[in-house]
C-alpha cells in the first residue's frame, strides 16, 4: 500500500532492509491478530503488552530449566490464562473490556518485574532460533507469521466459529436471538488475543535473544493501531486480518523509514501518535452505522 | 384564536404513510384528549408537535405565530413540552436541579456559586404554588414512577409552558396518584396552559377530556366535544371499516388438532407479564392482541427465552423445560421473529444467505468449517419458495426492503423446521402488496403443521389470520375470544379494560 | 432521606482505609512517624492533583489516559521556560501546555466525536514523543534553586506540596458543587441528551472538562519537577493509571455522571497507604503493580452488584 510512499529514501528496499522489516513486523503482526479478534467481537484488549512481558519472563525461566519446548509451552499458557481471565471478567462479570485488560496490563507487567526483579533473564537455548534462521529463503519468523495468518484468516471466513464472531460484534441481540452463544464467542477473542501475544513474545525474544520484563511496551497502542489502519471497525463486527497484516507491515515501515531518514525514535513516537487518530477517525467515518 | 392549531400535516416513512392531511386545533385551558389504535399516527403527530420530527408537508402555529422548522429547542423556547413515557430526567440528581437544569441559580457576588438555597426555596415555593407535594432535595432516582412523572411536570411549568403533551401519564399509575394527577390538570387548565392528552383509557375521557380527536391509520376521522360522543362511537371511529374474517374456512378445519406444542401455566417473568397461562397447538393460527406495554412482546421473549422465566411452568412439546434459553428455544424448534427486524431479527450487514443460516451453523458445519454451497443452496432455495426479492444469496440483507427483509427472517427460521413460530408484528412497515403474501405465507406455515403466536396491534389483520385470539392487558390474560365470537368492539373493549360498553 | 446516596459506600471506604492503616501499623510502626507522614504527604500529593483531574473527565462519561504523558511534557516545558523566561513564566507555560493538549482530547472527542479511550491513548504517544524530542532525550538541569521550593519545600512542617493537593480538592470540590461548570458534568455524565434539550452546551463543557484534567496533569508536573530539581520528558509513566484506580475506587461510575471530591480523596489515600505500608513491609514495588490491577478489578466487580435498580422508566 502506501510502502510506495517510502521510496523517497534510497536503501529502502534493500533485501537486507526488508528482511529486516519482515522480522520487525512479525511480532506486532502476530499480537494484531489477536487483537483483532477481540476488536472484532466488539471488545479491546489493553493488556496484550503486558502479557508479552509476563510471557517473555516465564518462557525464559521455565525454558531455561526444563528445555525450549517446555518453556514455549508454559509460555503460551500464561497468555492465554490471562486472556481467559479478561474474558471472563468480561462476559461472565460483564466488567468493561477497557477495565479488566487495563487492571490486566498492571498485573501482568507487575508479575513480570516481580519475577525478575527487574533483571533481565537469560535465555534458553535453540530460542533464537526463530528469529534467526531460515527454511530456505524465507526467514522462520516471517513463515509463523504467515502460517497463524493462514490460520486465522481461515478461521474467520471459512468456519462456523468466525461467522459466530462476526455475529457477535455486529449486533450482539441479534446474534443471541438466533442462537449464538455470544458470551462464548468473547470469551474465546481473550484466551486468543492472550495466546496469540504470548506467541508475539516469544518471536521478539527470539529476536532479541534475552527475556525481558519490559518486553511489548507499547505494543497495546501499536496492536490497535494495526488493527485500525487495517480496515477493522472498532465497533466490530468487520474487517479481515488480511488488512491486519498489511496494517502492521505498515507500521513498521513507517518508523523504519522515518528511522533511515532521519528522524529521531521520539518523533517517530509522536508521530505514530497522529497517524494513529487518524487512522481512528477514517475508520469512524467509513463505517459509520 | 386556538393555542395551538397543526394544518394539512402529513408524514412518511420510506413506503409508509404515517398521516395524511391531519388538522389538529388546541385550544387555551383544554384538555384535548388523542385516540387512536397503535399506529394510527398520534405519536407521529405529537414528534411533529414537539420538533422532534420534521413533517412532510403542513403548517404548525402557536398562539397565531407560525412554528417553521421547529427543533425540541425551539419547540421549547415556543412554550410546547412534552413528556413521554420514557422520562427525560437525570436520575443522579435532585428534584429541584432536573427542574433548573440549565439555569440553575446563583449568587450575585463573584465567583457567582450555585445558590443552592436559593434553588431549594424557589422550587418549595413552586410545588406550592402548583400544588405539588415533591421534596426538591429527593434524588429522581429514589422516587417513584408517578413522582418522576410530577417532576417531569413541575420541570415544563416552570418554562411557562402553554402547551404540555402528555403520552400515556397514567399507565403505570395507582388510583390515588391518577386523581391526584387530574386535580393537577385542572389547575394547570385554569391557567390557561393546553394539554395533549394521550391516553388508552377510555373512562378518563369523561373523567378529565373536555374534547376528543380520533386519528385512523394516518387521518383524522373526527374531532367531538367530550361530553357529545360515547365511548362505543369512539371504538367504532378507531377500527373503521367492517372487518372481512371470511375465507380459509375449509383449511381451518383440516389444520385443527390436539397436538399441543408449546402451553405455560402461572408464568411470570418478573417484571411484566403476570400469571398467563396459554395453550399453543398444532396447526393454529392464535392471535395476540392488547395495547402496547400490554406484555405481547415481554411473553414472546420469554417463550422464546430470550428472558428470563420468574414463576410458573413452560412445557415444549409436552416436555418441561427448566432452564430455558434462546439456543435452547431453537433445538426445541421454537422460531421468534422480533418487533423490530433490523436491529433484531437479522444482521443487517450480513448477507441474505449468511442470514438464514445464523441459527442453524449445526447444520452447515463440517468440522467447524462451513459448508458454503449447502449454505448457498439453502439460500437460492428460499428465495425461491418465498419470493424473496434480491439479487442473490449474497446481497447484504440492509438492501433489501421490509417485505423482503421479513422473508429472509422467516426463511432463517424454516430453516430450522421451527414448528412454533411467534411473529411479533410481522406486518408493520411493510406495504400492502406485500403484506397480503406474508398472511399467505403464515398461512402456508400453519398448515403444514406449525403452531403460530401472531402477535399484532392492527384489529383487522388478527381477525383476519386467527383461529383465536387472547387479548393481554397489564402483563395479564384479559380475556380470549373464539373465530365465532371475533369482534373489534370486543376485542377493543377487553384491551382498553372495558367491562361493559353502552 | 439518604440525600447523599453516596454516603453509604464512603463510609465503607472510610472503614476500610482505617482498618489498613491499623493492619500496616501493626506491621510496621514506622507507618505514622513523622517522617513517614511526610513521605507518604508527598506522594499522595501529585496522585491527588491527577486525580482531581481524571475525575472530571470520568464524570462526563469519558476518560484520560495521556496524564501521564502531559506530565512529561509539561516538565520539560516548564523547566526550559524556567531556564529561558523565569521562574515565573516557565511554570505557567507548564500548566498552559497541559491545558491546550486536554483541550485537543477534548476537542477531539466532542466535535469529533472519537472515543475518549483512543483519542487520549494516542495523546499519550504524542506527547511522550514531543517531550522526548524537545529534551534531546535528556533531563532538562542545573533549573535555580527556587523551583525546587514548591517540591521540597515545607511551610509549619507541612510539605507544600501538600498545601497544593488540599488547594486543589477544594477548589475542585467547588467547582463541582458550586459552579454551573460542574454541575454540567454531572448532568452530561447522566443523560448527555437531556442535558442538551435543557441548553447545555455539552460540547464545550466536554472540553472544558478535558481541559481541566489536562491544567491537572500540567500542576502535578510542576510539583513533580520541582521535587526532583529537573525536568524529565519520561517523567509520569504510568500516573494516569493510577489516578484512574483512585477515582473508581472513590466510588465514580466509569459511565459518568457519578462521583465526587470526597470519594476521590478516599481513594487517593487508599491508594497512597497501600503504596506506602506495602513499601515498608518490603514488597516490592512490582508486586504493588499487581496488587493496584487487582483492586481495580475488584473494585469494578463489586460496583456491578453495587449499583441500585433504576426506577426512571
Amino acid at each position: 500500500m502506501w510502502v510506495v510512499i517510502e521510496f523517497a529514501h534510497p536503501g529502502f528496499l534493500s533485501s537486507s532492509n526488508l528482511t529486516n522489516m519482515m522480522r520487525q513486523t512479525s511480532p506486532l503482526a502476530v499480537v494484531a491478530f489477536g487483537q483483532a479478534l477481540v476488536i472484532i467481537g466488539r471488545g479491546l484488549d489493553l493488556s496484550v503488552g503486558s502479557i508479552m512481558g509476563l510471557v517473555s519472563v516465564v518462557t525464559a525461566i521455565v525454558g531455561v530449566k526444563y528445555g525450549l519446548a517446555a518453556g514455549l509451552l508454559v509460555g503460551i499458557a500464561a497468555g492465554a490464562l490471562c486472556g481467559a481471565i479478561n474474558g471472563t471478567m468480561v462476559s461472565v462479570f460483564s466488567v468493561p473490556a477497557f477495565v479488566v485488560t487495563l487492571g490486566m496490563l498492571s498485573i501482568a507487567r507487575g508479575l513480570a518485574l516481580t519475577i525478575t526483579g527487574g533483571v533481565t533473564m537469560d535465555v534458553p537455548d535453540g530460542l533464537s532460533y526463530f528469529a534467526w534462521s531460515s527454511w530456505g529463503p524465507v526467514p522462520v519468523i516471517t513463515a509463523i507469521v504467515l502460517i497463524i495468518f493462514a490460520i486465522g484468516y481461515g478461521v474467520l471466513e471459512l468456519t462456523a466459529y468466525g461467522r459466530r464472531l462476526y455475529a457477535t460484534g455486529l449486533n450482539s441481540e441479534a446474534a443471541r436471538l438466533s442462537g449464538v452463544s455470544t458470551g462464548w464467542s468473547r470469551f474465546s477473542t481473550f484466551v486468543f488475543s492472550g495466546s496469540l501475544a504470548a506467541v508475539g513474545a516469544i518471536l521478539l525474544s527470539s529476536r532479541m535473544n534475552s527475556g525481558n520484563s519490559l518486553t511489548g511496551v507499547g505494543y497495546e497502542l501499536e496492536s490497535i493501531a494495526a488493527v485500525v489502519i487495517g480496515g477493522v471497525s472498532l465497533r466490530g463486527g468487520e474487517g479481515s486480518l488480511l488488512g491486519v497484516l498489511l496494517g502492521a507491515l505498515f507500521l513498521t515501515s513507517l518508523s523504519n523509514g522515518l528511522r533511515l531518514i532521519g528522524f529521531s525514535s521520539y518523533l517517530t513516537l509522536a508521530v505514530e501518535g497522529v497517524v494513529f487518530i487518524a487512522a481512528v477517525w477514517l475508520n469512524l467515518r467509513l463505517f459509520r452505522r | 384564536m386556538p393555542l395551538l392549531t397543526a394544518k394539512d400535516i402529513s408524514k412518511s416513512f420510506f413506503a409508509t404513510c404515517a398521516l395524511d392531511n391531519v388538522d389538529f386545533a388546541l385550544e387555551r385551558g383544554e384538555i384535548h384528549v388523542l385516540l387512536g389504535q397503535n399506529g394510527a399516527g398520534k405519536s407521529t403527530l405529537i414528534k411533529i408537535i414537539s420538533g422532534a420530527i420534521r413533517p412532510d408537508a403542513g403548517t404548525i402555529t402557536v398562539d397565531g405565530k407560525d412554528a417553521e422548522h421547529l427543533t425540541p429547542i425551539k419547540s421549547k423556547l415556543l412554550g410546547i413540552a412534552t413528556i413521554y413515557q420514557e422520562f427525560n430526567l437525570i436520575p443522579d440528581l435532585s428534584v429541584a436541579e432536573n427542574v433548573f437544569l440549565g439555569r440553575l441559580p446563583t449568587k450575585e457576588r463573584w465567583p457567582h456559586p450555585v445558590d443552592w438555597r436559593k434553588m431549594r426555596k424557589d422550587a418549595r415555593a413552586f410545588f406550592e404554588q402548583v400544588g405539588i407535594a415533591l421534596d426538591p432535595d429527593a434524588i429522581v432516582r429514589t422516587l417513584s414512577i408517578a413522582e418522576q412523572q410530577l417532576v417531569e411536570i413541575a420541570k415544563a411549568l416552570s418554562v411557562d409552558a402553554k402547551v404540555i403533551i402528555l403520552d400515556e401519564p397514567t399507565a403505570t399509575l395507582t388510583r390515588r396518584e391518577i386523581s391526584a394527577l387530574f386535580t393537577l390538570l385542572k389547575k394547570m387548565k385554569k391557567r390557561g396552559i393546553g394539554i395533549i392528552y394521550i391516553s388508552h383509557r377510555l373512562e378518563e375521557i369523561e373523567q378529565i377530556g373536555d374534547r376528543v380527536t380520533v386519528l385512523r391509520d394516518g387521518k383524522l376521522v373526527g374531532t367531538w366535544n367530550a361530553g357529545d360522543v360515547q365511548i362505543n362511537e369512539l371504538i367504532n371511529a378507531m377500527v373503521g371499516r367492517a372487518v372481512d374474517s371470511t375465507g380459509n374456512e375449509d383449511i381451518r378445519h383440516q389444520r385443527k388438532s390436539d397436538d399441543v406444542i408449546l402451553e405455560v401455566r402461572n408464568l411470570s417473568d418478573g417484571r411484566r407479564i403476570k400469571d398467563v397461562n396459554l395453550q399453543l397447538r398444532r396447526g393454529e393460527i392464535v392471535g395476540l392482541g392488547g395495547l402496547v406495554g400490554a406484555g405481547r412482546t415481554e411473553l414472546a421473549r420469554t417463550l422464546f427465552g430470550a428472558d428470563k422465566i420468574v414463576a410458573g411452568e413452560l412445557r415444549i412439546h409436552g416436555n418441561n423445560v427448566t432452564s430455558h434459553s434462546c439456543r435452547n428455544s431453537i433445538e426445541l424448534r421454537i422460531g421468534f421473529l422480533p418487533e423490530d427486524r433490523k436491529s433484531e431479527g437479522l444482521l443487517l450487514n450480513f448477507s441474505v444467505k449468511n442470514n438464514i443460516s445464523l441459527p442453524s451453523l449445526k447444520h452447515f458445519n463440517w468440522f467447524g468449517f462451513m459448508r458454503r454451497t449447502a449454505e448457498n443452496d439453502a439460500a437460492q432455495d428460499y428465495i425461491g419458495k418465498l419470493q424473496i426479492k434480491t439479487t442473490g444469496p449474497n446481497q447484504e440483507v440492509r438492501l433489501l426492503s421490509g417485505g423482503n427483509q421479513q422473508k429472509v427472517v422467516l426463511a432463517k427460521w424454516l430453516q430450522t423446521n421451527a414448528d412454533m413460530l411467534i411473529f411479533d408484528e410481522p406486518t408493520r412497515g411493510i406495504d400492502v402488496a406485500a403484506k397480503e403474501e406474508f398472511y399467505k405465507i403464515i398461512l402456508e406455515c400453519a398448515v403444514r403443521g406449525a403452531a403460530v403466536l401472531l402477535i399484532s396491534s392492527e384489529v383487522t389483520e388478527l381477525i383476519r389470520m386467527s383461529d383465536r385470539i387472547v387479548v393481554m392487558r397489564e402483563g395479564r390474560i384479559a380475556g380470549e375470544l373464539d373465530r365465532s365470537e371475533f369482534d373489534p368492539e370486543r376485542l377493543l373493549s377487553l384491551a382498553f379494560g372495558q367491562s361493559s360498553l353502552q | 432521606m439518604a440525600r447523599r446516596f453516596n454516603f453509604n459506600s464512603e463510609l465503607t471506604m472510610a472503614i476500610i482505609l482505617i482498618g489498613m492503616i491499623l493492619l500496616f501499623f501493626v506491621i510496621q510502626p514506622s507507618l505514622l512517624s513523622g517522617q513517614n507522614l511526610e513521605n507518604v504527604g508527598r506522594q499522595a500529593s501529585v496522585l491527588s492533583v491527577l486525580a482531581c483531574g481524571q475525575l472530571f473527565a470520568i464524570l462526563v462519561g469519558g476518560i484520560d489516559l495521556s496524564l501521564g504523558s502531559i506530565i512529561g511534557l509539561t516538565s520539560v516545558i516548564a523547566a526550559k521556560g524556567v531556564l529561558a523566561w523565569g521562574l515565573g513564566w516557565g511554570l505557567l507555560a507548564g500548566i498552559l501546555v497541559g491545558v491546550v493538549l486536554g483541550a485537543t482530547n477534548g476537542m477531539l472527542i466532542s466535535y469529533y466525536r472519537m472515543p475518549a479511550m483512543i483519542v487520549t491513548l494516542a495523546m499519550l504517544y504524542f506527547a511522550r514523543g514531543i517531550a522526548l524530542i524537545i529534551a534531546g532525550g535528556m533531563p532538562v538541569e542545573r533549573l535555580p534553586s527556587a523551583f525546587g521550593i514548591l517540591g521540597k519545600g515545607s511551610m509549619l512542617g507541612i510539605p507544600n506540596p501538600v498545601f497544593i493537593a488540599i488547594a486543589a480538592f477544594v477548589v475542585c470540590g467547588f467547582v463541582l458543587k458550586f459552579t454551573r461548570l460542574g454541575r454540567a458534568f454531572y448532568a452530561i455524565g447522566g443523560v448527555e441528551e437531556t442535558s442538551y434539550l435543557a441548553g447545555i452546551r455539552v460540547e464545550r463543557v466536554k472540553v472544558a472538562a478535558y481541559a481541566l484534567s489536562g491544567a491537572s496533569a500540567g500542576l502535578a508536573g510542576i510539583i513533580l519537577s520541582s521535587r526532583l530539581s529537573s525536568g524529565q520528558p519520561n517523567l509520569g509513566d504510568g500516573l494516569e493509571f493510577e489516578a484512574i484506580a483512585a477515582v473508581v475506587i472513590g466510588g465514580a461510575r466509569l459511565g459518568g455522571g457519578k462521583g465526587g471530591i470526597r470519594g476521590t480523596l478516599l481513594g487517593v489515600l487508599f491508594l497512597a497507604i497501600l503504596a506506602n505500608g506495602l513499601n515498608l513491609a518490603r514488597v516490592s514495588s512490582f508486586t504493588q503493580m499487581i496488587v493496584i490491577g487487582c483492586v481495580l478489578i475488584i473494585t469494578m466487580i463489586v460496583d456491578r452488584f453495587r449499583a441500585p435498580a433504576s426506577r426512571v422508566a
